[in-house]
């Protein structure tokens, strides 16, 4: 009580009391720049709530692996059990397919996935058309299956997607990629909506991804060796490749989105998917959020994979099982997942790939935070 | 020439040791922001010392103002 009565008497403050008045004052001046950049920011155009966007905020200014950290405390706690009761149906998913006729030529088609818990249950693994009128030959092919024994009640969507008949675009968002000069509407254009068959979200934001990107042929962010990559090529053929073509851009390149190690390669899982700075500053690869990944089957096709309480390395073992043999993972958490498939031309009737999926189905439709990718028909192809 | 020492009031006093302290508590914020990943960095944890302090200063003036009422019945 010395030093209140000192402080009644109009004396000095006492020392720890003053430390405390400069501390405080300090934190309050240190909120007027953070104040005027994070409401500058919010008042931009945004397709995500303020608790989205305020993270995404802090992560874009210094604050990414406080949010990591914090990620990882939460996942870890709200971790699913094991087990739990069996599954008795899956989603629907895709267009029921009208009965086969007779082709009139030889039309290739992935094989089943083949379920890991046993018995099956209707449609497990079994491939749907995703648009309505789309046979003999749907662009775009849809299953889902249970991909972890221990997990019975997880299910893995999937969606093959036809190389010959579609061409892959990399649609820049909003905000991600941070420096671009012509960045574009940010959603599906509408002068190609009648040709968009599916549109999916793309790979980290590149402050957090380890990677480079190149964009309408020109280096975006130098290109880093070793790292998996989405690969467009100008005469359209698209890829999932390991890049060693060093930082610049090869002149045959049309886009070149890269993100962490590859999590298949050859065939193979990748052996280190344990945690590491490889992966970037994100939730740590043994942490079960929603994943999604990329992947390229043998015969050039696309696959991509998304499914809630995924490990890195339980995602690429969902994305091997469907036929991938060089895989990237692309983003993660619930707020960036989608995989959107369009049932009847004009991007109509739009619908997740998971009906639990977080996002709203009309999400590349109007414009985005995040980079993603857009399937098209490739000119000349009927619907 | 040499001047007395002139006296000086308690508010003056008071004064002068608040623009002392927020001159300290400019430097230490400057050194913060120069210091930090980013602006994000420095409002997370301002936020959060802040609101710390004001918790702290507040639930000091509560106990003070109970123990004096308490004071003043007995």
């Amino acid at each position: 009580m010395h030093s209140e009565e000192s402080e009644r008497r109009g004396g000095p403050l006492p020392r720890w009391r003053r430390a405390r008045r400069v501390v405080l004052l300090a934190a309050l001046i240190c909120l007027v720049p953070a104040g005027v950049s994070y409401v500058e920011a919010m008042t931009e155009e945004h397709n995500v709530g303020l608790g989205v966007s305020s993270v995404e905020w802090l992560r874009q200014n210094g604050g990414n692996s406080i949010v990591s950290e914090i990620e990882n405390w939460y996942y870890t706690l709200t971790a699913p059990d094991k087990g739990g009761p069996p599954l008795k149906a899956l989603p629907v998913v895709g267009v029921q397919a009208p009965a086969e006729r007779t082709p009139v030529r030889r039309i290739y088609r992935p094989p089943r996935v083949k379920p890991i818990i046993h018995p099956a249950l209707p449609g497990e693994g079994v491939w749907k058309p995703a648009g309505a009128g789309a046979e003999p030959e749907p662009p775009v092919l849809l299953t889902t299956f249970r991909s972890d024994p221990e997990y019975p009640q997880f299910v893995a969507g999937v969606a093959w997607i036809d190389s010959k008949r579609t061409h892959l675009a990399y649609v820049p968002g909003l905000d991600e990629p941070p420096e671009l000069e012509h960045r574009g509407p940010a959603e599906v254009p509408p002068a190609l909506r009648d040709r968009v068959v599916a549109t999916f979200n793309g790979g980290f934001p590149l402050e957090t991804s380890n990677a480079g990107l190149i964009y309408e042929g020109k280096v975006i962010a130098p290109m880093v060796d070793g790292v998996a990559t989405v690969v467009e090529y100008r005469n359209g053929t698209v890829d999932v490749v390991r890049w060693f073509k060093g930082e610049t851009d090869p002149p045959h390149v049309w886009f070149a989105k890269q993100n962490l190690p590859p999590i298949i390669y050859e065939g193979k899982l990748n052996p280190d998917l344990g945690d590491g700075p490889e992966w970037g500053a994100t939730v740590n690869n043994a942490v079960r959020v929603w994943r999604s990944g990329l992947g390229i089957d043998a015969r050039g096709n696309l696959l991509y994979a998304a499914a809630n309480y995924q490990t890195v390395e339980s995602l690429a073992k969902v994305l091997q099982r469907a036929g991938a043999v060089r895989a990237i993972e692309l983003d993660i958490n619930e707020d960036w997942t989608s995989f959107i498939s369009y049932r009847h031309p004009g991007a109509a009737d739009p619908a997740n790939l998971l009906p639990e999926m977080f996002r709203p189905p009309e999400r590349y439709l109007t414009p985005d935070e995040r980079d993603f990718f857009a399937v098209y028909l490739k000119r000349g192809q009927r619907w | 020439m040499v001047r007395l020492p002139r006296e000086v009031s308690a508010d003056a006093r008071r004064r002068r040791s608040l623009l002392l302290d927020l001159v300290l508590a400019g430097l230490l914020a400057a050194l913060a922001i120069a210091l930090a990943a980013g602006i994000g960095v420095v409002g997370f944890f301002a936020a959060l010392v802040g609101l710390a302090l004001l918790v702290w200063i507040g639930a000091e003036a509560g106990v003070r103002r109970a123990a004096r009422r308490f004071g003043a019945r007995r």
